[in-house]
């Protein structure tokens, strides 16, 4: 949460993300370059590099491309969301071993800067074979190096929201330009399909867990009449313990919770990040805890425990034959609202 | 090949003024545009030094126009305000 920022707020479970995610890699990369140096005895072990880094690269890519539709599909997946910004680092930092090693071993020896090199080597755009697939991954990780020097709050906060989420939805550009790299690239002098098979299926899991996730969440998006009187959202029973019901009302989704015998509602949308306070829940703290990064607000305030400052629109409600009435017109961010009583 | 190196040579001057911008931008001018990052640790300048290469022409304008660390708006913000 904001106060002071640090370079990375180290918790237990960040650890063991972190722990697991790169002796994975690394376990990944041993394999690959060990297996491959065995099975292929011709390949140096600069092509294994670039080969085991990049095919490790676009793996990532996937994960941390499907985490996002998982955790909508269900929360169970929530704990991968949560340090997914270092998942996303460590994408472009394996990718950009992958690029500075295809550099050296392709660009590197020729009398021009080799970065041009990549961009006037071969200009055959009209071919399928011998398309110039390098540029399109060059692009791919000048996106991937934006987003991964971006990643820190600091930058959500200070570029602005709409230029930050606007640079961090090129991730699927970025997607799409890397997977035309290997298409076009690799995969032209692949005689072997497993490559080209694993690409496809990770494609379909990408493209499909997206759509899943956006048709379970067009019920959510049903806005409900948005005048400033009260309209009814949901009943009492159907809000779990500590938990809330989510509803449009007024253009945005409201999250309306059950905690204690009372109902309190406020906008479902985290100031970090926009996060969807409406899949947490209320702690022992009285609190609910947003599922994504952990920042925490009052249920009858909308405003994060002292010394945090960041505060979300609230709502009156009212309960009515067991029906919770939420009035349309939100209170400003951080406004006292006393709880209706079950 | 010369439009090519245009592009290429433009980018490393901009990057290169980038590189510059960051270091004064990291030890000074960072905690001008965001009150949180007063009394920040090495570390956490150090990350923000990478950012503010590519980013040095926005952060600069926010700079100069004396913008201070905005509030995201949505739906609801703008409906409460009215």
């Amino acid at each position: 949460m904001s106060e002071k920022y640090v370079a990375i707020s180290w918790n237990r479970q960040k650890k063991i993300y972190d722990a697991l995610l790169w002796s994975g890699v690394a376990v990944y990369l041993l394999l690959f370059i060990g297996l491959g140096s065995f099975l292929q005895p011709n390949a140096t072990i600069e092509t294994l590099i670039i080969r085991g880094f990049g095919t490790c690269a676009i793996l990532l890519l996937h994960i941390v491309l499907i985490i996002g539709p998982l955790c909508r599909i269900s929360p169970k997946f929530l704990p991968l969301l949560y340090n997914r910004r270092h998942l996303g680092v460590t994408t472009f930092l394996i990718g950009a071993v992958h690029a500075v090693f295809s550099i050296i071993q392709f660009h590197a020896l020729g009398t021009i800067n080799p970065i041009v090199s990549i961009l006037v080597s071969n200009t055959k755009f009209n071919s399928i074979a011998d398309f110039p697939f390098q540029i399109l991954g060059l692009i791919a990780l000048i996106i991937l190096f934006l987003m991964a020097v971006t990643s820190h709050d600091f930058w959500l906060n200070n570029l602005t929201a709409p230029i930050w989420k606007t640079l961090h939805t090129l991730v699927y550009v970025a997607y799409a330009l890397l997977i035309g790299h290997v298409a076009l690239g690799v995969l032209q002098s692949e005689t072997s399909p497993i490559l080209a098979i694993l690409l496809g299926i990770g494609l379909v899991l990408v493209v499909g867990l997206h759509l899943i996730s956006a048709f379970k969440e067009t019920d959510l998006d049903k806005e409900i009449v948005s005048v400033d009187e009260f309209v009814e959202a949901c009943t009492v029973a159907e809000i779990p313990e500590k938990r809330a019901c989510i509803r449009t009302i007024s253009g945005e989704r409201v999250a309306i919770f059950k905690y204690d015998g009372k109902i309190s509602a406020v906008s479902n949308v985290c100031q970090h990040q926009n996060g969807p306070l409406g899949e947490g829940k209320i702690g022992d703290d009285g609190c609910i805890t947003c599922p994504w990064h952990g920042f925490q607000y009052l249920p009858e305030t909308g405003a994060s425990p002292p010394p945090f400052t960041e505060k979300v629109p609230t709502f009156n409600v009212k309960i009515e034959d067991g029906k919770v009435f939420v009035k349309a017109k939100p209170n400003k961010a951080g406004t006292r609202v006393e709880p209706a009583k079950i | 090949m010369i439009w090519a190196e245009i592009i290429v040579y433009s980018v490393f001057v901009y990057l290169a003024i980038g590189v510059l911008f960051a270091l004064w931008f990291v030890v000074f001018g960072i905690t001008k545009l965001d009150d949180s990052a007063k009394g920040t640790s090495i570390g956490f300048r150090f990350l923000i030094f990478f950012g503010a290469i590519p980013f040095w022409f926005l952060l600069a304008k926010r700079l100069l126009k004396g913008e201070k660390r905005p509030t995201e708006q949505n739906a609801h913000r703008r409906r409460a305000e009215k």
